[in-house]
């Protein structure tokens, strides 16, 4: 399956090193609606394939539920919603990809994963300074690779609400 | 010299230590006023405590602990030769002394020393000589001594082994190695040993003399007491352990058990010389190490008679032997035997040789000692975080094995071996479980007698006698119940003996011991532990309660057919109280909040029993366990959810004609003579479900209650009751209101515990 085809790259063993000038510059890239995402690959813990997600009440929307991994019970953010972009049946090509946000798991919802990249600092460019809605915070830059362009995310600011100035609100939630 | 390990075992072995004194105190006290004499074994272990105290803290040069502990002891002393009567003042200044240092101990946590308290101490150690009518002449002699003159004989085989060893009955003597030893203390130890063990000497010699020289006996034990303490301080086991045994036989020899005869003599000198040479190898920097040192402490163990000791194995029964030689007929054995077995107290009534009054209280002070030994456990300290971590695998385990058991890939399948090692599995996780759950528990005794003091200091303060029982104290508690049950006990205890017990004169006028009985009882009962504080005062009074409750707006005023315990539950509202003034005790109406909100805390609930005129019950539920939940899963649209088994009253499926709908939306059920509000959890929780079930009578109705407030949740279907490790919620999301938690099911999915509190509250708006 191409989960596990993706799972295979990212447990490729010279990534498995915990030093982590070998984990610099590799981003795990992935696709959701029609553009390509990158997340620092040092905050990856692993990729799993859809799996049924329970429900949680008084979240915002993109917050999807709650799973079970390995008996842990961690949370997951569907990024389709995150990015305001309409939802999408899953299919097998969906994964959840596990990154460590201050010390906790935290699930991802995406369209597919791609492929590790290797996105050198010189072929990194800031955010623009322009900007229409406020979606700006998670950026951490775009990172050029080959013809593309992914877009890089900054993995500690995925719970800011969108828009809301007050960013504060939301980190008080996840202090409680 | 202060090493901070020290002082923080100093510390929680001293509130130890004022935790015991307390009920002992109060116990001697009461003994004292029935009967007019002083309860020995009290006493001794108040004393004993006291000492230890003393001897701690000396060793870390916490001077005004020492002087308030020794003044204490001397007053304690003085109690026991009968030289001061056991009066309220006496028990005050003991009381005083003990508050005193309880007081100190957090400055002398945090700065290692009890410097700053002089002024304080001295006032202390004042008034204490003051209610000293006599003082103490033998300022001269090492103070050790002076205490251990008195000590009674003890038999060897008492587990407090070194009674007045410096650092308490706890304490290894390893920690002494940790003191810097400055050779100044050395040459003093020399010093001093050499003259006491010259002093052994000469009265051994006397002993030879005159077998009747009690005195020299004593002041034989005296020294050789002294000895050993000395050198329990500085860590000389093999001294230790050889003076120690010496005194125990020195000991028996004062009492008569042992002849204090020549050839005893002998032994006891030649181990003089042998300590004279262990205290020579001292100065050569040694560590004391004797030779042959078992062969004397056999020697000497020899001395000691034989019932003293332990009994080796157990010879045959004389009957036996008996019948076996001839000498007596197996019937003529039987019989005796029958006699035999009545208990001797009975015996003796028979003969006319006793009165049943007499054996009765002598069977009291049986059980006293016993229940001291019952308390007496084998226990070791365990870090609290490696106890929650055991436990969080453990959980995680009982989650893991329901995982594979009941996995869906076996789902229609019969794989018996497999079953079979299944169900062993199982059970050996639960029982993993129980254990690991145990591990957590101590027995509330411990609580309960902290409220002895609250007890007796609130009957002095209102002037009125009240008696506090306890029963069902060894029952076992998980210790995060016992701490946050603490504080509400004492404010129920609190009201019960302000408001609820009467003066006793009022008492006496209708009928009623003028000692009133405040009872504490704890016992398990199905999945939960009750706590019950029970008064025989004068009950809740239903009207004033009813009436401050239409005065708050709590209740309206044509709802006059509230059932009792729904009224009397309303005294835990904040801020409720129908005191007609303010003491410093209660009457403000805050304390029963705060047992509310505690016993929200631990899951529980609190019921309210009162008969005017007879007394209040007030008993406290609480589930067993906080980490597993035993609940019933439900399915309301596409999302599962769990309900506590304890919140649910009943559930049904509803008859049209029971269902009402009222114009605004809101459905109500009838059930029986009440007529319930129902909420269905789609609409509680927006979950995108759709409406599950549609109309009523095609679902399930599922009546939960929570403090007395009752509601009907509609769910589509009851899948089953399962028990389950309890998770939280992870900690990003922050808390849901009405969502205790979730929890991972045996298929491996997770599902939302409900808490029907907050459910109740979120299905208001």
């Amino acid at each position: 399956m191409e989960a596990n085809k993706q799972k295979e790259m990212v447990d490729d063993d010279s990534l498995d090193d915990d030093d982590e000038d070998t984990q610099k510059d590799k981003f795990l890239t992935f696709r959701v609606g029609n553009e390509d995402y990158g997340i620092e690959i040092r905050h990856v813990t692993e990729i799993i394939g859809i799996q049924k997600i329970t429900a949680v009440p008084d979240m915002p929307t993109f917050v999807k539920g709650v799973i079970n991994l390995r008996g842990k019970v961690i949370p997951v953010l569907d990024m389709r919603r995150r990015f305001s972009l309409e939802d999408r049946d899953y299919d097998e090509r969906t994964c959840i990809v596990v990154v460590n946000v201050a010390e906790a798991a935290v699930g991802l919802v995406v369209d597919t994963v791609n492929e590790v990249a290797d996105i050198p600092e010189e072929q990194i460019e800031m955010a623009p300074e322009i900007n229409k809605a406020g979606n700006n915070v998670m950026l951490q830059g775009l990172g050029k690779v080959g013809d593309e362009v992914k877009i890089l995310l900054d993995v500690n600011r995925l719970f800011y609400e969108e828009g809301s100035g007050d960013n504060e609100a939301l980190e008080q939630k996840a202090v409680e | 010299m202060q090493d901070t390990e020290l002082i923080e075992c100093f510390i929680s072995d001293s509130r130890e230590m004022i935790d015991e004194v307390e009920p002992h105190l109060i116990e001697l006290q009461k003994i004292f006023d029935a009967e007019g004499n002083i309860d020995e074994e009290a006493l001794n272990t108040i004393f004993r405590l006291f000492h230890s105290l003393k001897g701690a803290a000396g060793f870390l040069d916490l001077e005004n602990v020492v002087r308030v502990t020794h003044e204490a002891e001397t007053l304690l002393n003085k109690l026991r030769n009968g030289e001061i009567n056991l009066g309220d003042a006496q028990m005050d200044m003991i009381f005083k002394a003990s508050d005193f240092i309880k007081k100190l101990l957090p400055n002398i946590e945090e700065a290692g020393t009890d410097q700053g308290f002089e002024s304080e101490a001295c006032e202390i150690v004042e008034t204490l000589q003051k209610t000293n009518i006599s003082h103490d002449t033998n300022v001269s002699a090492n103070k050790q001594t002076a205490q251990c003159n008195e000590q009674p004989s003890s038999p060897p085989s008492k587990p407090s082994d070194s009674i007045s060893s410096p650092m308490g009955e706890d304490q290894p003597a390893t920690t002494d190695e940790e003191l810097l030893i400055t050779p100044e203390m050395k040459k003093q130890f020399i010093e001093e040993s050499d003259e006491l063990l010259e002093e052994v000497e000469r009265n051994l010699l006397d002993l030879e003399g005159d077998e009747e020289q009690r005195e020299a006996l004593a002041s034989c034990f005296r020294n050789i007491h002294s000895f050993k303490g000395n050198c329990g301080f500085f860590g000389y086991s093999e001294l230790e352990r050889l003076s120690h045994k010496s005194e125990t036989v020195l000991d028996l020899m004062k009492t008569g058990v042992i002849d204090a005869d020549g050839e005893n003599i002998n032994v006891l000198l030649k181990i003089v010389d042998m300590l004279r040479s262990g205290v020579a190898k001292v100065s050569e920097e040694g560590q004391g190490n004797i030779q042959g040192c078992d062969l004397l402490l056999n020697l000497l163990d020899d001395m000691i008679p034989a019932s003293t000791k332990e009994q080796p194995a157990e010879p045959k029964p004389i009957g036996e032997i008996l019948v076996e030689r001839g000498d007596a007929t197996p019937e003529a054995v039987e019989s005796a035997l029958d006699i035999q077995k009545k208990p001797l107290g009975e015996i003796l009534v028979d003969m006319g040789k006793t009165s049943p009054k007499a054996v009765e209280s002598a069977l009291c002070q049986q059980k006293k000692g016993e229940k001291t030994k019952k308390i007496i456990r084998r226990d070791i300290r365990v870090d609290l975080d490696k106890l929650n971590e055991l436990n969080d695998l453990v959980g995680e385990l009982v989650t893991a094995q329901a995982m594979v058991v009941k996995n869906p890939d076996l789902r229609g399948h019969e794989f018996e071996n497999f079953e079979k090692a299944a169900h062993h599995l199982e059970q050996i996780s639960t029982g993993l479980q129980d254990v690991a759950m145990s591990l957590r528990m101590i027995p509330v005794s411990g609580l309960f007698r902290k409220m002895m003091r609250l007890v007796h200091d609130l009957s002095r303060k209102s002037g009125k006698k009240v008696d506090l029982r306890m029963k069902g104290e060894e029952t076992e508690v998980d210790k995060t119940v016992i701490e946050v049950i603490s504080d509400p006990l004492v404010h129920i205890i609190r009201n019960s003996v302000d408001h609820g017990i009467e003066p006793g004169d009022e008492r006496e006028k209708i009928g009623k011991d003028p000692t009133g009985v405040v009872e504490l009882g704890a016992k398990h009962e199905g999945g939960e532990v009750w706590i019950t504080v029970r008064d025989d005062g004068k009950g809740l009074d239903r009207d004033r309660i009813l009436t401050k409750a239409i005065e708050k707006e709590l209740i309206e005023e044509d709802e006059k057919d509230i059932p009792d315990e729904d009224i009397f539950r309303l005294i835990f509202e904040p801020g409720f109280s129908t005191a007609k003034k303010v003491t410093d005790i209660s009457g403000r109406g805050v304390g029963m909040d705060v047992v509310r909100k505690n016993i929200d805390q631990l899951k529980g609930r609190v019921d309210v029993h009162s008969i005017a005129g007879e007394g209040t019950t007030i008993s406290i539920r609480i589930p067993l366990t906080l980490a597993i939940i035993d609940g019933m899963l439900v399915k309301s649209g596409a999302s599962r959810y769990l309900i506590p088994l304890l919140a649910i009253k009943e559930s049904f499926r509803p008859k049209p004609e029971q269902i009402t709908e009222i114009p605004g939306g809101q459905e109500m059920v009838r059930v029986r003579e009440e007529l319930i509000p129902v909420a269905r959890l789609t609409d509680v929780y927006h979950l995108g479900d759709g409406n599950g079930c549609g109309n009523l009578d095609k679902g399930i109705l599922i009546i939960l209650e929570n403090q007395g407030k009752s509601i009907c949740l509609f769910v589509d279907e009851i899948l089953g009751q399962t028990e389950t490790v309890i998770k939280g919620l992870p900690g990003f999301m922050g808390s849901v209101q009405g969502i205790s938690g979730c929890t991972i099911l045996g298929d491996g999915e997770v599902s939302l515990i409900l808490d029907v509190g907050g459910l109740l509250e979120r299905a208001k708006h």
